[in-house]
């Protein structure tokens, strides 16, 4: 049993090894010069270095962090409560619950134009695309994580006169917890997504103001080195969540 | 400690099922004295169940009342505690934790309860496994921690649901025997439920036979072993092996 629970834990580590091959087909693929829109990796990399030495790149990751940050923070404790509340009462279920799904499939990149109209053309429409990407699938797992768990440990706290106000915290977030934390996870993914959407639609802060702005005058190289700065910053964010999942539900096999 | 009894007054329960209500207790009628160690036999479906949740608080009867010492049960109390037949442990806390569960939820300081926690994980014979969490343990030791985190709280009424159900039978005559000396040691006053007509013998002072659908007291039985018990010279014994041959007699016809 302590076996399997280490193999588990090994077999989630992160490992840089399957990105080797497509590291090395992309160099060679630029060297080729098969097309002047794949540039070899190295001169990616060298770009990246030029433009945040430059300055640019930093200040349009601090401000696309702050805005993803602010976004998701927001995402993250709106949709907690909405999701506890949904899983322990049927009432507030059924009346989020048509809501919820519309906005989980409708396409949220449409509404930005919107969001501009109600937020304006600065921060404030990018904190909002932030939210209304990741908000959405926080709610419906923080949701299914609190209505699967076992029924009888609900009973056992009862049993053992434990409140409603004891069993939320002792009994019900921490079953819930491996759903909360997918749904964590996967509302920090879609919420990058949507900073870069945002940023792109917006086009005047921001990585995405990078991307257009490389984009439009064919710097092919620097385009690619602020993708690659997204990436990047994506593996870092679900790293940091994977790590909080193995330190947190360690009791599961 | 004072020991209390427990009483059921007409009780009656129906649940709904497929948008028709099924009744699942009719008037039942049963009074367990203190100290005592009662059974509920019965087929799968016969409300066993049901009725020790009524007893634990846990449900509320549809009609009758369930008397603990003089008062009518409203909800779950500190006089009674339950085993539960899929042990409830918390999967995410160790067993110390686990076992102090009950008492952290009735606000016992950290120091406290866990001293006392030690004491009966000891008792059910888990020392050294303090710091295992649940599915690090087999199925028979879960149910000692459930036993445990039962006894921890010192109820004056334990209520136990089948606890034995999902064990191998090695585990469980030993985890019976075991049982049997607990109580004769804490003098609590167990209500058990449980489907094998052995178990039922070799632990219970009284058992109640029921029937299904709807659950209803179709005999009391008296069990007159005598005790302490030990495994061996009561299963051998003539009363035991006619005592589980009456009861199978009982449950046979209700088939």
């Amino acid at each position: 049993m302590i076996g399997s629970k280490v193999r588990s834990r090994s077999r989630r580590q992160f490992s840089f090894v399957p990105l080797i091959p497509g590291m090395i087909a992309w160099e060679l693929i630029g060297r080729l010069h098969v097309s002047f829109f794949i540039p070899p990796l190295s001169e990616v990399v060298l770009v990246w270095f030029e433009i945040l030495h430059a300055g640019k790149l930093w200040d349009a990751l601090v401000i696309s962090f702050e805005t993803f940050v602010v976004g998701f923070s927001l995402a993250l404790v709106l949709g907690l409560i909405l999701g506890v509340m949904m899983g322990r009462y049927r009432g507030v279920e059924h009346f989020f619950d048509l809501y919820i799904n519309t906005f989980m499939s409708a396409p949220v990149s449409a509404l930005v134009p919107v969001l501009m109209v109600l937020f304006g053309l600065g921060i404030g429409t990018i904190v909002a695309t932030v939210f209304m990407f990741s908000f959405f699938v926080i709610v419906v797992d923080t949701t299914t994580g609190i209505k699967s768990i076992n029924p009888s440990l609900i009973q056992m706290a009862r049993s053992f006169g434990g409140s409603e106000f004891q069993i939320l915290p002792k009994v019900i977030l921490p079953g819930a917890l491996p759903e909360i934390l997918t749904g964590v996870r996967l509302g920090a993914i879609r919420g990058i997504k949507g900073m870069v959407i945002g940023q792109l639609l917006i086009a005047l802060t921001g990585l995405g103001e990078r991307l257009v702005y490389y984009g439009n005058s064919f710097l092919i190289p620097q385009l690619y080195a602020i993708i690659l700065t997204v990436i990047v910053f994506s593996i870092l964010l679900i790293e940091l969540f994977n790590f909080l999942e193995r330190s947190l539900i360690h009791w599961k096999r | 400690m004072e020991r209390l009894g427990v009483e059921l007054h007409h009780i009656s329960k129906s649940f709904e099922k497929d948008g028709r209500p099924v009744q699942v207790l009719d008037n039942l009628d049963v009074r367990n004295e203190a100290g005592e160690f009662v059974s509920f036999l019965g087929p799968s479906g016969c409300g066993k169940t049901t009725t020790l949740k009524i007893i634990g608080g846990l449900l509320e009867p549809d009609g009758g009342e369930v008397i603990i010492g003089n008062k009518r049960v409203t909800g779950p109390g500190p006089d009674r505690s339950i085993v539960f037949q899929d042990y409830a442990l918390l999967p995410w806390v160790d067993v110390l934790r686990n076992v102090a569960f009950g008492l952290e939820l009735r606000g016992v300081p950290k120091g406290e309860r866990e001293e006392i926690a030690r004491t009966y994980i000891q008792k059910v014979k888990l020392s050294g496994f303090e710091h295992h969490y649940p599915n690090e343990l087999s199925g028979g030791m879960q149910q000692r921690v459930g036993l445990a985190r039962a006894l921890a709280v010192n109820p004056q009424i334990l209520l136990m649901d089948e606890p034995f159900a999902s064990v191998d039978e090695q585990t469980r005559r030993l985890f019976q025997s075991d049982l049997s000396d607990l109580w004769q040691e804490e003098q609590k006053t167990v209500i058990f439920i449980t489907h094998s007509m052995e178990e039922a013998v070799y632990l219970s002072d009284r058992i109640f036979v029921m029937s299904a659908r709807p659950g209803r007291i179709v005999e009391e039985f008296v069990v007159h072993l005598p005790r302490p018990r030990t495994a061996q010279d009561i299963r051998g014994s003539k009363e035991f092996t006619e005592s589980v041959e009456h009861l199978w007699g009982v449950l046979r016809e209700l088939q």
